[in-house]
């Protein structure tokens, strides 16, 4: 083929490829020239090929033997061009060079589109061939404008250009610029110059990456780390905590100019420099923006440090202690308020010159006041989590544990390092007092609070019964104070377990079926030949032993029955031995009450209704007899021990029904110390109650014998679950043991010295054994 | 928005008017005016909206044209799948029963059709141009095709012997 046609076709085409790309007249492509250029290429390429089979046949053409098609020879000249064409692009006067860049990339970018459709022949003909046979140099034509762009207008400026690009980007973070919006055409044409030289369709940002987004990246780390430092320095945290949330809102919305590939590492960089790098400055603004009760500081110090997940774990350690601090604190006040007001009152007893100095505690805890300052911590911070943390399921947690630790531990509750909780005790009463006093500032739902907080959830229950059977025992329990009662059941089965409530539901219904037996009992002696002998108002309480057993062991003194009592004690053994055969029947008499009818009113007078124990009714029985009678004669007649009898007869005396002879504590159990019974007693009310004045003997020991009863509760629970593991494992290490053990047990927290203590049980009741390397045991079966 | 008008001219110089979509049926105009009116559109808005666009095909002829628009027009509501590989199901379909009544002209306008549509780009044509020569070639001897086309036997007996030998693996047996 002859040079000289390619020459003339160069030369007839190149005028309309200046105009094309764009010429300094700016003149424009009309239709005429746009298909004669066209024709001029297709001519060009299918007369040269067309002449070739001839020149082959003639010369022996190229050796290879493959049909190599025309085309190459224009491709070369155009690509010639193309860097002469860049390279002479001039820079107007007063514009920078990136304006410069940005104003001729627009326009190139839409020749090299046209130049793309005009010079359609050689894409189709030979680019396509050439690049079948796998020459990857070889370009469509849009893609060839493109890659000289980059390599004569791009890279050889690179260091110009992006220095300006970047002090653009900075201006405008520093406000001088309002807009940056013709720089996105610069960063989009970095986008369009990377393509996989394999697949021309595919786009690849390496050249964005490379050549801009690292340089943008290392730029905007430097910028904000001094902005941030200086900040933080001359306006302090808070102010920065907003500062830094618009920087970041800023920067992202200045992603709509950027590829999104940046995203995520601009993202990465704002967290480092804007956050992480000041994540201990930051949280050590916690305390006081808590102290000052800053709340919604604190929630923006939460929004712009949970962008970054690493630095929560130490806020959420510090929200906690924060939290526990608070709660001593509190208790510790209390304290010290309840010791203040103790001290003034023993002042005041001092005077009567009666005090004696007081063992125990040097102050009485007030359940309530107790439970309810326990309780002002809690929903104080419950607040917070709620204003600052928008309930963040870590922050419920953190609190949770936190008051977990100071409503178990603290001051009144622990006063020393290593002794038993007392909150359960607490809290009980703070039931106790609920149901029996029903204020309006307790609640239900304040108790469950604290109870789910409760570690030791045994001590808790056996405390509650306690407080329980004096509430049934009461007898003045009106249906709704028994839906409350059950409402409270309800719920602690419900946050526990069933097993949990077992005793405490069996003997609220123990009280129902006694009130059923009352009714048979009265039914049946209405029907015998003479109801009379028997006491018509009975209100029998039947109560299982495995239940209340642990409450009154130690206070079942026995007595004479006076004789009227003894038809009504036998008919009701035989009516319940006839319902429940094979149940056994024992008696607890220092727990009985009865209404007496007294006719030793003035004359004219109504008689009175004294309520009096058992025992004071054994004591006054023989009263009807005689009118004065011996401490020994009464101790005959009763049958009672004599610190029962005494307890008893005291308030009989004191309250004037009876009068001592010689008077005195002292001589109240001699012997020959008499008692004679007023012939007429006088009284304001007509109903007297002799019975509230008798101490019982128990009640002192109450706190003590509750003590015991939780720690044998605690020593069985973990006889249980030992033997329950070693039977599991046959042998297992000491450590092993104890962690399983600790694991295991949720309502209460044992200690290291209650396992072993335990364990050595356990052993001298030959249930295990220690191995031979006395490191662990073995289960003996 | 009414629609520019479009002329071809060919190269004798006769004018064709057609609609837009008639003459995209060829890649080449279509990418002319995806080129050319939008620009002309925003600088010269409402000057010549009327103004018809003149398109010249420096290298079809009237007569041959007349055929191209008449194919133009015939498929001008058919949208062609435009992928570019063309997979072999298409290549061995069978020529569509209306090109080949339309393509059932003599040899020298078939060549001239053939050539038109490939300067123009409109592939389907060209595909059922070329289909139409292969079903010309299909089941004939050398000696029928050279005579069929016109083709004068310039290889010498020992030249022929020696491409025989070394197409034998594409022989019919």
């Amino acid at each position: 083929m002859s040079n000289s046609f390619l020459d003339r076709t160069w030369k007839e085409i190149e005028p309309a490829v200046h105009v094309i790309l764009g010429d300094e007249k700016n003149s424009s492509l009309d239709s005429f020239m746009y298909t004669q250029t066209y024709t001029k290429v297709y001519d060009y390429c299918t007369a040269a090929s067309s002449r070739r089979p001839a020149a082959s046949s003639v010369g022996g053409g190229p050796g290879d033997g493959s049909v190599r098609l025309v085309g190459g020879e224009l491709y070369a000249r155009l690509k010639t061009y193309l860097k002469h064409y860049l390279e002479n692009l001039k820079q107007k006067e007063g514009e920078s060079f990136l304006q410069f860049y940005i104003r001729t990339w627009e326009r190139y970018l839409i020749g090299s589109t046209r130049l793309n459709d005009v010079l359609d022949y050689i894409n189709r003909y030979w680019v396509t061939k050439e690049r079948g046979d796998g020459h990857r140099e070889i370009y469509d034509i849009l893609s060839l404008c493109l890659l000289s762009w980059r390599d004569y207008k791009f890279h050889t400026n690179l260091d110009i250009l992006m220095s300006e690009i970047m002090e653009q980007i900075r201006d405008q973070r520093l406000n001088k610029i309002e807009s940056i919006g013709n720089l996105s055409v610069a960063i989009k044409s970095f986008v369009l110059l990377g393509f996989d030289v394999n697949d021309l369709k595919k786009q690849n940002l390496s050249v964005y990456i490379n050549d801009f987004e690292k340089s943008f990246l290392t730029e905007t780390y430097n910028f904000y780390a001094e902005e941030s430092q200086n900040f933080i320095k001359e306006y302090g945290v808070v102010n920065y905590l907003v500062k830094a949330e618009q920087r970041i809102e800023e920067e992202l919305k200045r992603l709509e100019e950027l590829n999104d590939h940046t995203r995520r590492p601009l993202n990465d960089c704002l967290n480092e420099v804007l956050i992480t790098n000041h994540a201990d400055v930051i949280r050590s603004e916690l305390t006081p923006l808590l102290d000052q009760e800053r709340y919604s500081d604190i929630r923006r110090m939460h929004h712009l440090l949970k962008r970054v997940p690493m630095t929560i774990d130490p806020l959420l350690q510090q929200f906690q202690a924060y939290i526990r601090q608070q709660g001593l604190n509190a208790v510790e006040e209390l304290k010290l308020q309840l010791e203040a007001q103790q001290k003034e009152q023993s002042a005041v007893v001092e005077d009567d010159g009666k005090s004696k100095p007081k063992k125990g505690p040097a102050y009485d805890v007030d359940a309530k006041t107790y439970i309810q300052t326990l309780l002002k911590v809690y929903h104080k911070f419950q607040n917070v989590v709620k204003e600052s943390f928008e309930n963040n399921e870590a922050f419920v947690k953190a609190l949770d544990s936190a008051c977990q630790s100071f409503i178990n531990y603290n001051p009144i509750a622990t006063p020393k390092d290593k002794s038993k909780s007392k909150t359960p005790d607490l809290l009980a009463k703070y039931a106790d007092e609920m149901l029996r006093k029903k204020p309006e500032d307790m609640s239900v739902d304040e108790l469950m609070t604290v109870f789910k907080f409760i570690d030791d959830k045994e001590s808790f229950e056996v405390w509650y019964r306690r407080f329980l059977s004096k509430r049934l025992m009461g007898s003045t329990m009106t249906p709704e104070d028994g839906e409350r009662e059950e409402l409270i059941i309800g719920k602690l089965r419900s946050a526990n377990t069933q097993e949990y409530t077992n005793k405490i539901t069996n003997m609220f219904n123990d009280i129902r079926v006694s009130r059923d037996l009352g009714t048979l009992y009265k039914e049946t002696i209405m029907q015998e030949h003479n109801p009379k002998e028997y006491v018509s108002d009975l209100e029998p309480r039947i109560l299982d032993s495995g239940a209340w057993q642990s409450i009154f062991n130690k206070s079942n003194e026995s007595i004479l029955l006076p004789p009227m009592l003894i038809n009504t004690q036998e008919k009701f053994a035989s009516i319940y031995q006839s319902k429940f055969p094979g149940r056994q029947l024992s008696w607890i008499w220092n727990r009985s009450k009865v209404e007496l009818k007294a006719n030793i009113s003035k004359p004219g007078k109504p008689p009175f209704l004294f309520t009096v124990t058992l025992f004071q009714m054994a004591i006054l029985y023989p009263f009807n007899e005689a009118d004065t009678l011996s401490v020994a004669e009464l101790l005959e007649a009763t049958a009672a021990p004599v610190d029962v009898f005494k307890a008893n007869i005291a308030p009989l005396v004191k309250n004037k029904l009876l009068v001592q002879n010689p008077p005195g504590e002292e001589a109240i159990t001699k012997p020959h110390t008499t008692f004679t019974i007023v012939k007429e007693y006088t009284s304001k009310r007509i109903k007297v109650n002799f019975a509230s004045g008798v101490k019982i003997t128990d009640s002192k020991n109450e706190e003590k014998d509750t003590n015991t009863e939780i720690q044998m509760r605690h020593h069985g629970i973990l006889k249980a679950s030992i033997v329950r593991v070693m039977k599991a494992r046959k042998h297992y290490k000491h450590e092993q043991l104890t962690s399983e053990v600790y694991k295991m047990i949720d309502r209460f927290k044992p200690t290291v010295a209650d396992i072993k203590k335990a364990i050595e049980v356990l052993i001298d009741e030959q249930y295990l054994a220690r191995d031979s390397e006395g490191t662990g045991y073995e289960y003996l079966s | 928005m009414t629609e520019r008008k479009i002329i071809i001219i060919t190269s004798d110089g006769d004018k064709f008017p057609v609609e837009r979509k008639v003459a995209e049926k060829s890649i080449l105009i279509k990418n002319m005016l995806k080129n050319l009116l939008p620009a002309e559109e925003e600088e010269e808005d409402d000057e010549d909206e009327d103004e018809p666009i003149e398109v010249p095909t420096q290298n079809v002829r009237s007569a041959v044209m007349k055929n191209i628009l008449e194919w133009c027009d015939h498929y001008k509501d058919y949208n062609f799948p435009d992928d570019e590989q063309d997979d072999d199901s298409k290549k061995s379909a069978p020529i569509d029963a209306w090109d080949k009544n339309f393509l059932n002209v003599d040899q020298e306008m078939l060549y001239e059709i053939i050539l038109a549509a490939n300067y123009l780009n409109i592939k389907p044509l060209l595909n059922a141009g070329c289909k139409v020569v292969a079903e010309m070639i299909r089941g004939k001897s050398p000696e029928e095709i050279r005579k069929t086309f016109n083709i004068v036997n310039d290889f010498t007996p020992e030249e022929e012997a020696a491409i025989r030998r070394e197409n034998e693996w594409a022989e019919d047996r």
